[in-house]
């Protein structure tokens, strides 16, 4: 039993070898995505057992707010942000300032592990990165397991992304052929402090960093040079003065081929991008198959990719042609790049695809909150006025049980009423209001589209015109033929809705259940982020496909019955628009089971209704 | 101090360079707005930019007061003045200020001095990030995720020149005159159009595409990283060059002449357009003035109108927010108008 459980704590040899790459390179900070638990405490228990990460500080979420970081939690330890500092004095705290960060001078950084970066704004990434710099070690521990949450800011500084959840790393490795290179670099721990700025990286390889960063689709520019400092990372661990294309490779895998917003499809010139994020969602859209189901399943298909594929060496992207044509030219020109790294490289990817998906779409997932500086009074902490107002009355009650002791610790100031510490400055907190998102469940199926879908998409417009008013965040998800599938993750970018919604194919049969799955999750999702979510809901009601993908009109309904009950329990606030040219009984019957507001689409494009529909804001009557 | 990636070394993104250049110029223009991507180097840009800027003379005080302008002396300076002393003249590196987004709005505007008042009962002002940023840049990454109210704030001040602060029973005014920079990412959360309005220019910086120059920001930067001094030395000759290029643009801007023929053309164009306000001809004027001085040419010509009109407008243009189309392509089709006119 012992033995058993040591073993499924064992880590796997992609992750040592990711403690190796950070003990080389601090600097290159990582994104760890698992759920808090064992295997977790014993990944970041063996880092910081790692002579560059001992003595890391811990932070959890509510020292991450903007508020928080002003300067008390985090002021004793970070001088001020670098340019603003330049004239000012030291942070007055009164700990004694300790240089953070690689660049603040040669000290040795004190490493950051963040927990619960998942539930952090973009606004409080950006005031933490504030802080400290560019270049800090960073652990980020993300327990979202690819809800597509992580601030887009963080996550883009940070250069490894590894999933710890992700299963059965090994069986990916031994078919890529990439356990020898794991293998032979996993013990490896740096005989001495390396600089890994002294390892000789030969121009080839950055080209070809840059290359397979372009073929993953990966826009930014942080992306290939951190990929770059984890080849050096690993060259390092190897002992090696220069880097090796198993060093490249690594950091592809460990850096690049997470952040992928496509497959390098290698010999598939027809596949291009319109149909990349087609598979991606199918991907998605089966939530209900365990793990290692989808995981098989997709390997199955990768096999049978590799299989039909007829000439490995044909260039690997169908996008662009510009790209393929520079790829094709470099791939000629440079004779030290392996003529299959491209290959092994869309296998990688493919390994990943879930994951790749949501992550490539990470930049939607931000939110925004009002912050804490506004809002509704939540009583008061002790705290500098710098991070919140002043609450003058609790600051005076926390003061006064000590004016005895002080007017005979202070004699000259024992003429004062009343003697202040800063021990005793109380803030206020307040309570930022909650957003609300609008998460459209879209009908897209046959019987819908034969009616009235394009006055449907001229509905949501509407709608989305009112949510731009109100600044709320929308997502999208549609549903037809056998399965649901989400057009666009929560944003509050309506350029991008607008496209999904113009993006909208339509035909097939009606799979309700399937789609109000879907929009269950997402709004759990947003949920999850501490926003209200409406779910509107533009369908005839009539279902006709089942949750497995069963044609059957009894069956289907029986489904989406529990499924809308499911979210009326969940406590969603709902909005059905009734879709059909008849508006009829099953759009009632639906809007009966989720417990919300029934509207039939107005015949002729009525959009003064709908926009009340949607101010009336129905997340008020929501709640049971 | 921690060295910065230096400006004339970036790769690309000219559009997002020369905005900061002429903002250098002429501070008059009113903020630059970087909108794009993520890691296109927008940060890189605004902090690389402090190195190139030529020194300013200040007086010795707090908010680095303009020698030359007693009228808008700060309160330190003004109380020297009248004291009958001359303040003191120094020569500063011109600040850029990095605001980060958690800042709060007493940080921002300055506030009582707590510490102080606890310890000596005294009342003292402590300048915030606008003090620092006076005669300066003020750089606000994400700044469309910065608080409305904090933004409405920061262009209020921006606008007037000034920083009053009413607050905590301090009572005081004191110079604050900078140039926003903003840079965000769209895709995370717009900007209200309202404050879209008080930036002068408005860029998009986008990745670029090809992979070469890809290749080349790569490769720069990692060079800059494993040896700063060693890739500093060697643009040292392209940094003292374009400082001493933005020093003589500055000179020469108020002998730049722009004809009437110009007033009008910018009019025409602002009209056609349906801009609101006036403020889309006056910045468009003032930064195709101190392009052509840039250019060290001696008058502004319609080339010059041209090339700016995207930036200095597509970002005032009533836009359903909705709307699919660029703002870009309307510009286009009234500058071709205008020209064949």
């Amino acid at each position: 039993m012992e033995a058993l459980f040591a073993e499924r704590l064992k880590l796997s040899p992609l992750a040592e070898t990711a403690i190796a790459l950070l003990n080389a390179d601090p600097s290159l900070g990582l994104v760890l995505t698992a759920r808090p638990g064992p295997l977790r405490d014993r990944f970041v228990e063996t880092l910081c057992a790692c002579p560059r990460w001992h003595g890391a500080r811990h932070l959890a979420r509510r020292d991450l707010g903007p508020a928080a970081f002003g300067a008390d939690r985090l002021g004793s330890l970070v001088p001020m942000p670098e340019n603003a500092g330049t004239e000012t004095p030291a942070p007055r705290s009164l700990a004694p300032a300790r240089p953070m960060g690689r660049t603040a001078g040669g000290h040795r950084a004190a490493p950051l592990i963040l927990a619960g970066v998942d539930r952090c704004t973009v606004a409080d990434a950006a005031g933490l990165l504030g802080q400290i710099g560019d270049g800090h070690p960073i652990l980020a521990l993300d327990e979202s397991l690819g809800d597509d949450a992580l601030p887009s800011n963080l996550a883009d500084r940070l250069g490894l992304w590894l999933d710890l959840s992700a299963p059965d790393a090994g069986a990916i490795e031994d078919a890529d052929g990439f356990g020898d290179d794991l293998a032979c670099l996993a013990p490896a721990v740096p005989s001495g402090p390396v600089d890994p700025l002294s390892v000789h990286v030969p121009e080839p390889m950055i080209d070809t960093i840059c290359e397979a960063a372009a073929a993953f689709g990966i826009a930014s520019l942080r992306a290939p040079l951190l990929a770059l400092c984890a080849a050096r990372a690993s060259a390092v661990c190897a002992g090696r003065e220069r880097v090796e294309d198993e060093d490249v490779l690594l950091a592809c895998r460990l850096v690049l081929a997470p952040r992928a917003t496509r497959a390098p499809v290698a010999g598939e010139p027809e596949t291009g991008e319109s149909e990349e994020p087609g598979r991606d969602e199918t991907e998605d859209a089966s939530p209900q198959t365990s793990p290692d189901e989808t995981q098989s399943a997709q390997e199955k298909r990768q096999s049978a990719a590799n299989d039909s594929r007829s000439d490995p060496e044909e260039s690997p992207e169908g996008g662009e042609t510009s790209d393929a044509d520079h790829r094709s030219e470099i791939a000629t020109e440079d004779v030290a790049i392996p003529i299959d790294l491209l290959q092994k490289l869309a296998a990688m990817v493919r390994g990943n695809q879930k994951q790749a998906g949501g992550h490539g779409r990470r930049g939607a997932g931000a939110k925004t909150k009002p912050g804490a500086s506004r809002g509704r009074p939540l009583g008061s902490r002790p705290g500098h006025p710098r991070n919140g107002p002043l609450d003058l009355s609790a600051t005076l009650t926390a003061a006064l049980p000590w004016q005895r002791f002080r007017k005979r610790l202070f004699e000259r100031l024992s003429d004062r009423a009343v003697i202040l510490m800063p021990d005793d400055l109380r803030i206020r907190r307040l309570e930022a209001r909650r957003e609300t998102a609008t998460i459209f469940l879209v009908d897209a199926s046959g019987s819908a589209a034969l009616a009235r879908l394009t006055q449907a998409k001229g509905a949501v417009e509407r709608i989305l015109a009112e949510c731009y008013k109100r600044r709320d965040r929308v997502a999208m998800a549609s549903f037809r033929g056998t399965g649901a599938e989400t057009l666009l993750p929560e944003t509050r970018s309506l350029t991008r809705a607008r496209k999904a919604l113009a993006g909208l194919a339509a035909g097939g049969g009606t799979p309700l259940a399937a789609g109000l799955e879907r929009a269950g999750d997402l709004a759990r999702a947003s949920e999850g982020q501490g926003r209200t979510p409406l779910i509107v809901v533009l369908t005839d009601g009539k279902a006709n496909v089942a949750l497995d993908g069963v044609a059957g009109r009894s069956a289907a309904w029986e489904d989406a019955r529990r499924k809308a009950e499911g979210l009326r329990s969940d406590g969603f606030a709902s909005l059905v628009i009734d879709l059909a040219s008849r508006p009829g009984q099953h759009a009632r019957d639906l809007t009966q089971s989720l417990g919300g507001r029934y509207l039939a689409l107005p015949a002729h494009d009525d959009g003064a209704v709908l926009a009340d529909a949607v101010a009336a804001d129905p997340t008020k009557k929501a709640r049971p | 101090m921690k060295r910065q990636f230096p400006f004339t070394a970036i790769v690309g993104q000219s559009e997002l360079t020369s905005a900061l250049k002429l903002a250098a110029i002429d501070p008059g223009i009113g903020g630059v707005l970087a909108f794009g991507d993520r890691g296109t180097g927008k940060s890189t840009a605004v902090r690389g930019l402090a190195a190139v800027l030529p020194p300013l003379k200040a007086n010795d005080c707090p908010y680095r007061c303009d020698p030359a302008r007693a009228d808008a002396f700060c309160p330190v300076c003004a109380a020297e003045l009248e004291a009958g002393r001359k303040p003191k003249i120094v020569t500063v590196p011109v600040p850029v200020v990095d605001m980060p987004l958690g800042s709060s709005e007493d940080r921002i505007t300055g506030g009582l001095d707590l510490e102080h008042a606890l310890l000596t009962g005294e009342r003292r002002f402590e300048p915030g990030l606008l003090a620092k940023a006076n005669r300066g840049f003020l750089y606000i990454d994400e700044i469309n995720l910065l608080e409305d109210h904090l933004v409405d704030l920061l262009l209020d001040v921006a606008a007037s020149g000034e920083n009053v602060v009413e607050r905590e029973g301090l009572s005081l005014r004191h110079p604050a005159r900078f140039v926003l920079v903003g840079s965000g990412n769209p895709e995370e959360g717009e900007l209200r159009p309202q404050l879209l309005d008080r930036f002068g220019l408005s860029v998009t910086v986008t990745t670029p595409n090809d992979v070469k120059t890809r290749i080349a920001v790569v490769k720069a930067r990692d060079r800059f990283e494993r040896d700063p001094s060693a890739f500093l030395d060697e643009c040292e000759a392209a940094e003292r060059a374009l400082r001493d290029q933005l020093e003589a643009a500055r000179a020469r801007l108020d002998a730049v002449n722009v004809s009437d023929r110009i007033l009008e053309q910018a009019a025409q164009l602002c009209i056609s357009l349906g801009t609101d306000g006036l403020r889309a001809e006056l910045t468009l004027v003032r930064a195709a003035r101190a392009l052509a001085s840039l250019r060290g040419e001696s008058e502004v010509g319609f080339p010059h109108l041209a090339e700016l009109a995207p930036s200095a407008l597509a970002h005032r243009l009533r836009r359903n927010p909705l709307e699919e189309s660029g703002s870009g392509a309307r510009i286009e089709r009234a500058l071709a108008e205008l020209d064949a006119a």
